[in-house]
């Protein structure tokens, strides 16, 4: 009788073990299909930063679903972008300018070498430089270090989507602009967290194993009674003024000869209360910060029409995704394009002394 | 304390080891009760009075009316009891609300009363209507009244169900205390396949699914008509997962401490008349409702109209139940008005009822298109903030109009497995969906449901959407 209860246990143990192992096959295949690829990190000296390794196909399923191909440094749909020859141009800027969510051939960089070489002899490539969470002031520090890599630029595109991104930052801890004591620019000591086990990951589709890890290690524990106070200063919006916003410029004038663009890209069309909404909340800040850089001879393009225009004529959003928003979130290809037509535009207006 | 956060699972695991360490009941129950109050603290430990004043006043009058044999005498405590109860309800959940009515009344006279700024006790609902509950058995005398204070005080906030239900009546629960719970492992794997299959239901398909209804929610008229529409039979199953998955966790949990709790849901949405969705929605509720309202209001005794009132009369107070707006309100009178004309159809239905296979498929497919017609409009007003974004939402629905077109993708697939299951259910192949004790199959879907539930499992903090009434 024991005998039979101790097989009865044993067999049931076996079942669950042999199950939670056949559950985690399962959910490993699911998952690979599924989830976005986890970022794998490496030195790069010449930089001397840390970029997404090459060779890798970086995939992004969560929004939008495309696959990215990682060039040396880091350079998004460029095998080696030190191979390349002709004229550049090189396009700042964060998440936007990285595009993950787009297929390499529908991103801000490819289209512009696309639309610019489709119809002019001179041949042109844009490079698009850019990574999560990255803002102007890591540009400023970028662009003398690219600049050896990539030889000459003819012109750099900043691409900006919020106020935010030239002010200073409240509580700032990495590469950031401050404004206490004083305003200056700080660079980067930025080092990725576990940099070995990353590859692995990413190579045996075991990003569910990672986003697990991180929910139980990486997540606050509370145990404690409430109530919790709440504070997130990360959403208030920094004090506007155009001090800083001349600070921010007067650096750039002084590391760049060539010229710099700030490329404004609006969260318009927007809907509010169920109606469409063209007017930018950030214009008046915006304004501000064209005076400035209509100052000290900065250009400026705001693409609050183009964008409006897109929606007016087709319905479609330059934002938004089918598996994620239908007018929010990061550019989708319709967006990318009037991005990338706008800097054409500005090429050819200005390629008598941007080509002398 | 969430039941999908990862403090409750800790904290669950040490319930469940303190309970299979220690063998006196007496000590588990004090723990037990501790556990309750620390799970309720942790949202805020001063509203922790209120329970433990409607605790006092409940275990006080449950021990008066034991003895007292004098109607008068003991209508007056059962009064003291409702007072009480319903008026710490009515002064922290419906204060501002009859403020707000009274200010809109008095608007064309220019008076405006205010309105206080009071945070919403979680849970104050649910065990209100607990309490109550006990009180109205002892006056009642159905229930021999709790002399124990600390399992009174256990039946009052026993964490599992406190926040959000099942509404478990004291002859329910507190009988369940007088002998050691039995805690078998059959038991703790019914339990632990409940919970899991609660929290992939919450979690991974409600709380992804509030992504798409809250968007398009914020923006009412926005959106073409099928986006509109697939929206709402979005939101029917993102509240149902949302509040049967709470169910199944609290049921689960209290199944692996040895408790038994009573079904709360029994799908609904297969449901082919009104009165049987309520017999199969938040059954807790609604035998609640039945119970201490409807036939104490008269029930159908006193003739057809004042059936039709009581029960118009007790879906208002239900909606009303639900939160401090009168889009519940309507929502509940919605309810009630369906429930008086189906009492009428079945009545003539019964003298001239179909006969025959072809006829009973017809009317039983006809009636269940009807349910979810009036459920998917009351659900409408449920959701929106206000008449005008309820009228507004109708409107993208029945009216054709060049709004936005977003169909979530997730959202599709999830309609349509639970089409699948509930087709299945309702063909009476239940059995394929059981997950038995002894099946191959049951260790690797629920490692499987739990595992893509921690993967999936949407950022951000996701209460459950009964924890606002």
């Amino acid at each position: 009788m024991k005998e039979m209860h101790n097989k009865a246990v044993l067999q049931t143990v076996f079942r669950w073990f042999a199950g939670a192992g056949i559950s985690v096959v399962l959910v490993w295949g699911i998952t690979a299909f599924w989830l976005d690829s986890i970022t794998v990190y490496e030195w790069n000296s010449t930089l001397g930063t840390f970029v997404i390794a090459p060779t890798q196909k970086y995939v992004w399923h969560s929004e939008g679903w495309a696959e990215t191909q990682i060039g040396k440094y880091g350079i998004n749909a460029i095998d080696d972008v030190t191979a390349v020859s002709g004229l550049k141009v090189a396009i700042w800027g964060d998440s936007f300018v990285a595009a993950f969510q787009v297929p390499d051939e529908d991103k801000m960089a490819q289209q512009v070498t696309r639309i610019w070489n489709e119809s002019h002899d001179n041949e042109l490539t844009a490079i698009g430089i850019g990574a999560m969470g990255q803002s102007p002031v890591d540009y400023y520090f970028g662009m003398p270090k690219y600049k050896e890599l990539l030889g000459s630029v003819v012109a750099h595109f900043v691409i900006l989507t919020n106020v935010s991104e030239v002010l200073p930052i409240p509580n700032a801890k990495e590469c950031r602009f401050v404004s206490e004591p004083e305003y200056r620019f700080i660079e980067s000591k930025w080092h990725p967290r576990h940099l070995k086990e990353r590859p692995a990951v990413q190579a045996y589709h075991m990003e569910f194993l990672w986003t697990l890890g991180r929910e139980l290690f990486l997540e606050p524990w509370r145990f404690r009674v409430g109530p919790v106070e709440r504070d997130n200063p990360e959403d208030e919006l920094p004090y506007v003024s155009t001090e800083p916003m001349a600070f921010l410029l007067d650096k750039f004038k002084k590391i760049e000869k060539e010229p710099i663009v700030f490329i404004y890209m609006p969260s318009v069309p927007s809907i509010e209360n169920g109606a469409i909404q063209y007017d930018d909340p950030d214009a008046v800040h915006m304004e501000l910060f064209a005076g400035e850089c209509e100052k000290r001879g900065f250009s400026y393009i705001n693409l609050g029409e183009k964008f409006e225009d897109l929606h007016r004529r087709t319905g479609r959003f330059p934002r938004g995704f089918w598996n994620w928003h239908p007018f929010l979130g990061h550019l989708n290809a319709h967006g990318h394009r009037i991005v990338a037509e706008a800097i054409c535009e500005y090429i050819e207006t200005y390629s008598d002394a941007l080509f002398k | 304390m969430l039941f999908s956060s990862k403090e409750y699972i800790i904290l669950a695991l040490v319930v469940i080891a303190f309970l299979r360490l220690v063998r006196n009941n007496r000590i588990r129950k004090l723990f037990l009760l501790a556990v309750s109050y620390y799970f309720y603290a942790y949202w805020d430990w001063r509203f922790l009075s209120l329970i433990l004043f409607s605790t006092f006043v409940d275990y006080f009058v449950g021990q008066r009316l034991k003895n007292c044999e004098n109607v008068a005498r003991r209508r007056l405590f059962l009064i003291m009891s409702l007072v009480t109860n319903l008026g710490l309800l009515g002064c922290f959940k419906y204060f501002n609300f009859f403020i707000e009515s009274m200010n809109i009344a008095l608007a064309p006279l220019r008076l405006n009363l205010g309105t206080l700024n009071i945070i919403l006790p979680i849970g104050i609902s649910f065990y209100t209507f607990q309490t109550l509950s006990y009180t109205i058995d002892v006056y009642r005398r159905q229930l021999e009244p709790c002399d124990d204070f600390w399992d009174f005080a256990l039946f009052v906030s026993f964490f599992p169900q406190l926040v959000a239900g099942p509404i478990v009546r004291a002859k329910v629960f507190l009988p369940q205390l007088d002998t050691p719970r039995q805690l078998s492992w059959d038991r703790t794997f019914l339990g632990i396949r409940q919970f899991v299959i609660g929290l992939f239901k919450k979690v991974l398909v409600a709380d992804c699914l509030a992504f798409y209804v809250d968007n398009v929610f914020a923006n009412t008229g926005a959106y073409d008509c099928l986006t509109t529409w697939l929206v709402l039979v979005t939101y029917s199953l993102q509240i149902y997962c949302d509040f049967s998955g709470y169910s199944d966790m609290a049921i689960g949990m209290a199944r692996i401490m040895g408790f038994d709790f009573p079904e709360n849901f029994r799908l609904p949405y297969i449901a082919k008349s009104i009165s049987d969705f309520w017999r199969r929605w938040h059954i807790s509720l609604s035998s609640w409702l039945r119970d201490y309202l409807y036939i104490s209001l008269g029930g159908n005794r006193r003739g057809r109209l004042k059936t039709y009132r009581n029960l118009l009369l007790t879906m208002l107070l239900g909606g009303l139940w639900h939160g401090e707006s009168w889009t519940f309100v309507f929502w509940g009178g919605l309810h009630g008005v369906s429930l008086a004309i189906a009492k009428l159809v079945s009545r003539e239905n019964k003298e001239s009822g179909p006969s025959g296979n072809a006829a009973r498929i017809v009317t039983g497919l006809s009636g269940w298109i009807v349910t979810m017609l009036i459920v998917c409009i009351g659900w409408v007003f449920f959701r929106s903030q206000t008449f005008t974004e309820a009228i507004l939402m109708l409107r993208q629905m029945f009216v054709p109009n060049q709004g936005i077109a977003w169909y979530n993708p997730f959202a599709i697939c999830a309609i349509v497995a639970f089409a699948i299951t509930h087709a299945i259910s309702a063909m009476g192949m239940q059995r394929l969906l059981e997950l038995p004790v002894k099946a191959w199959r049951t260790p690797v879907v629920l490692c499987t449901m739990a595992l893509l539930t921690c993967v999936f499992r949407p950022a951000g903090f996701h209460p459950f959407i009964y924890f606002q009434f």
